[in-house]
């Protein structure tokens, strides 16, 4: 099990990107599966920039990361507001332009890209689990 | 993220290069907000160099798009790549935007239009 910590803050993207990015290469899975868990990682990395805090400073994100041989599982914790983002609407992809809302493709992203992903609330802490398998 | 801009005739046309992710949205942003208040045109993206794009990046686009249609201009994509690819349609960009497989094609429907 790997647990690692960085700044609420935009600035850790690139470096949280590059973590998951080297994880998932070493074990095993195709460039284009990297990509989408990288996706899928960012977006529930600013969501958590964005709506965790009110003042992001001195606060922390941890991911905790455990590989399987047929899968790999990443745990997203934050002491923020509680705060369930599974539980959001999936926008509706079939409006007009003019009518779609800028908004809400990020999680649509993370449950398209993740074979499971998971919400809980535990000691003062948001955790999301994401599960990502080898073979889908 | 690099972004480069060529005119054909009336239209603008737009090179996205590299990753956009939250990070590079706004650069992105900013850049296409000066476009747009400038010089709006009928405007050709071609996303055969972008490499990766997470929600922020959808964002920009679809922000960029309303922004033009509503000076009656409109947005053509084109050349988009694997995972790009994948996460259009998810978005369900398809069936709001016009995407075409060449960037000649793209130009060439956007022309008439003019």
């Amino acid at each position: 099990m790997l647990l690692k910590s960085w700044p609420v803050d935009l600035k850790s993207l690139s470096s949280i990107q590059a973590f998951v990015e080297k994880l998932c290469k070493d074990a095993g899975f195709t460039s284009l599966r990297v990509s989408q868990i990288n996706i899928a990682a960012e977006e529930l990395v600013v969501n958590i920039i964005n709506h965790a805090f009110e003042d992001n400073k001195g606060e922390i994100i941890k991911i905790e990361v455990q590989t399987y041989p047929d899968q790999i599982e990443f745990r997203f914790i934050d002491s923020g507001v509680p705060f369930d983002p599974i539980g959001a609407k999936d926008p509706d992809t079939t409006l007009d332009l003019m009518d779609r809302p800028i908004g809400g493709m990020g999680i649509a992203l993370v449950k398209q890209f993740a074979d499971h992903i998971g919400y809980k609330r535990c000691d003062n802490n948001n955790i999301l689990t994401m599960i990502i398998q080898k073979k889908r | 993220m690099d972004v480069k801009i060529e005119k054909k005739g009336d239209l603008t046309i737009l090179f996205i290069i590299g990753r956009l992710d939250a990070s590079s949205a706004t650069e992105l942003e900013i850049k296409l907000n000066e476009i747009n208040e400038k010089d709006p045109h009928n405007t050709v993206l071609s996303l055969k160099e972008l490499i990766y794009i997470s929600s922020a990046g959808l964002r920009v686009l679809l922000s960029f798009a309303k922004k033009l249609h509503a000076g009656k201009k409109q947005l053509y994509f084109s050349e988009l790549e694997g995972n790009v690819k994948s996460v259009f349609e998810i978005s369900g960009f398809y069936s709001i935007f016009k995407v075409y497989e060449t960037i000649e094609e793209a130009i060439k429907k956007a022309e008439s239009a003019v």
